[in-house]
């Protein structure tokens, strides 16, 4: 038997046992069906995937399901003064916070509830992904989250925490709409059990209706040896804004995709985020910003740090169809290398069938500034300390454009915790 | 006493050229020695030199600061010991403001040397004053580091940052080049105010100008990589009548 046929029967037998009623059922079938036509867990073959290293998880069969999950709760601590929604292997822990004008509930429970998202929810997003298939094959649940029109939530955490067997896969999926006019701000966070090497694999759709702006900001952080994977999938309608700060260190093999559909007029999309790969990590960022519609607006601000050993990609395209007339499309990613065993890589790719617009890409390689080290140093600074403050500076235009402050100085001292760890590792 | 600084038949490759080739110079507690010499003789190569700087091998010689062997440490550590350089082409930094690097510098060196921090309050009311007295727009030290300054707003910038270290040995590399005469002479006062019995310093020029505001013991001429004469502040004015063919 091959292992997509493994895969087939072995989803066969523990589709009983997995949550949700017939409409989540048959979802499960044609994710799966998908999943097996696209060719299961891609190799590094794959055009798309050549730089996401995902070799260990098709090795070690983590994607196979596995039940039931043990419910082990990973330590973790909120990070801001914001309502705090934590989520274990799927499940909301404990009850949602009540706020007005939102509405939050696991996703099985809304699918019953709200059938209408449904569609929203099992979305395949504007280009099919095999780990998107299987996601939806095998998910757990997630978050529902509902933002009335014209509501403003200033501030929501949520943290995904993963807590189950060894060598387990997660499978999350969340929606987050927001209707016409609402304003929200939300912090994504996943937590992963110590020394466990299992994967999570974390999908979440959003809608933003008409003049909707959502801020979102995501930290991922794994434990050594566990795998992360998530794509964020974000529709953006007339008007409405979405801007996105996403901060990637100390994990192995991370592919992180965000896609982004401008079907609006003036729609507006910004993206930020920082990459920090060293000693065996891997960090992929994959973004595709489709401007479907005129006089929509995209900006990606991308910053790469290898350090010794870690290897970070950058894959961003940007489509604009042929009736969306004056875009606006900025893309600029500039990559630091720590350490001459450090990898960058940058693929951007620009595809534009309209012919009045603005669109432009840039991309820079770097090494540490060593004459403003030497000026540094000169001053009193250790190398390494001033090594850091380089590498922060670099990150400038990224962590700066968080607007809240306990956010950003937790970033900063994320970012420093790794520069030293990782210069940590290359001595040893 | 002491000297301050006993360098000793220095010898310095840079490129792979000997660049310094035999240099010697003691500087004594209080003294304020000026070094002039044409371009390219090895003025920035020596001041690099004792500042450690990557590149600048030292393939002979001795350098002794406050009687410790000043080649065996890394560049911040001179920098810890009281040891400041005024960089020729100051160098910008961006993403990083003048106050935060400041600030930092002046806390490692502390940290370094087993002192307290400074707080941050207390750095701030000293900035602000050492700002006024060099007439320097303090909401520049928010900006990045020297990123969009101008040469006269450099120079002056490496004079405000050495007034809050107060370094016990300051070596200047031509400070005076690009400022206009108003900043000339602010400076040169600023200079003055670090001008102390325990304290040493090294000016590079190329003018006598700035010699006249702040007056020098001793004056060298280095020629070729090494010091082929020194006077008083009489030279530097023998210097600026009749050019280094007829005086060295
Ligand atoms: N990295 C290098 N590689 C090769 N040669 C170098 C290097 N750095 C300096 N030199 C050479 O060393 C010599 C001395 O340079 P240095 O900068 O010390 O001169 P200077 O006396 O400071 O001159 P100026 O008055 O123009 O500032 C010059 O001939 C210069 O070209
Ligand atoms: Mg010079």
């Amino acid at each position: 038997m091959t292992v997509l046929e493994t895969y087939k029967k072995e989803f066969k037998e523990i589709l009983p046992a997995l949550r949700g009623g017939q409409n989540m059922a048959r979802a499960r079938e044609r994710g799966m069906e998908r999943f097996v036509f696209l060719g299961g867990i891609p190799g590094p073959k794959a055009e798309d995937w050549r730089y996401s290293d995902l070799r260990a998880i098709r090795a070690r069969h983590l994607s196979r399901p596995k039940r039931p999950l043990a419910q082990t709760v990973p330590r973790f601590e909120p990070l801001t003064r914001w309502p705090l929604v934590a989520v274990l292997n799927g499940k909301i822990l404990g009850s949602a916070p009540a706020l007005e004008g939102v509405e939050i509930l696991g996703a099985e429970q809304a699918l019953e509830k709200i059938p209408v998202w449904a569609d929203e929810y099992f979305s395949p997003g504007m280009e099919e992904s095999p780990l998107e298939r299987l996601n939806l094959a095998l998910s757990e649940g997630g978050l529902f989250i509902n933002i009335a029109k014209n509501a403003v939530l200033e501030g929501l955490e949520i943290i995904f925490l993963e807590g189950g067997d060894k060598k387990n896969a997660h499978h999350l999926r969340n929606f987050i709409g927001l209707e016409a006019g609402a304003t929200a701000q939300i912090l994504f966070r996943t937590i992963s059990l110590e020394k466990n090497p299992g994967w999570t694999n974390m999908v979440s759709n959003f809608s933003l209706s008409e003049g909707a702006h959502l801020s979102l900001v995501c930290d991922f952080e794994q434990k050594e040896k566990s795998f992360l994977t998530g794509r964020n999938f974000v529709k953006v309608d007339k008007r409405a804004s979405f801007s996105q700060v996403s901060l990637a260190l100390g994990l192995t093999a991370h592919r992180f995709e965000t896609e982004v559909n401008l079907m609006g007029k003036g729609a507006d999309a910004r993206l930020f985020a920082a990459l920090l790969a060293g000693r065996g990590e891997a960090v992929d960022f994959v973004t595709r910003i489709h401007h479907s519609r005129p006089q929509a607006k995209s900006r990606q601000t991308v910053r790469a740090v290898a350090g010794f050993e870690g290897k970070t990609a950058f894959q961003g395209r940007v489509v604009v169809e042929e009736n969306a007339q004056k875009t606006v499309a900025h893309q600029n990613c500039s990559n630091l290398i720590l350490d001459p065993s450090g990898e960058v890589n940058i693929k951007p790719e620009l595809l534009i069938f309209a012919d009045d617009v603005v669109c432009s890409h840039g991309a820079t390689v770097g090494e540490i500034d060593e004459v403003a080290l030497f000026y540094m140093m000169q001053r009193g600074i250790p190398k390494a300390e001033a090594k850091a403050i380089l590498v922060r500076a670099f990150l400038g235009d990224v962590v700066e454009s968080l607007e809240n402050e306990v956010l950003r100085s937790y970033f900063e001292d994320k970012i420093e915790a790794w520069m030293k760890q990782s210069m940590d590792r290359k001595q040893r | 006493m002491k000297p301050i600084l006993s360098i000793d038949n220095l010898k310095v490759r840079v490129g792979g050229q000997e660049i310094l080739k035999g240099l010697n110079l003691k500087i004594m507690p209080g003294e304020v020695h000026a070094i002039m010499g044409p371009n390219g003789s090895g003025k920035s190569t020596l001041a690099n030199a004792l500042a450690g700087k990557p590149g600048y091998e030292v393939t002979g010689g001795t350098v002794l600061y406050k009687g410790i062997n000043l080649l065996d440490l890394d560049a911040h550590a001179r920098a810890g010991e009281g040891l400041f350089l005024g960089f020729q082409y100051p160098v910008e930094i961006p993403g990083v403001s003048n106050l935060n690097f400041l600030r930092t510098a002046l806390n490692a060196q502390r940290l370094y040397r087993g002192e307290e921090e400074m707080d941050a309050s207390t750095f701030l009311k000293k900035i602000k004053e050492k700002a006024k007295l060099l007439l320097m727009d303090f909401e520049m030290q928010k900006r990045a580091v020297n990123v969009g300054f101008s040469g006269g707003e450099k120079k002056r910038n490496e004079m405000l940052q050495m007034l809050m270290i107060e370094p016990t040995l300051a070596v200047l590399d031509e400070t005076d080049s690009g400022l206009d005469i108003d900043a000339l002479k602010i400076v040169a006062e600023g200079i003055n105010t670090i001008r102390l019995p325990d304290r040493g310093l090294l000016l590079i020029t190329h003018y006598q100008r700035l010699l006249n505001y702040v007056e020098p013991d001793f004056v060298h001429i280095l020629q070729d990589g090494k010091i082929v004469r020194t006077g008083d502040k009489e030279l530097a004015k023998e210097l600026e009548e009749k050019g280094y063919a007829a005086v060295a």
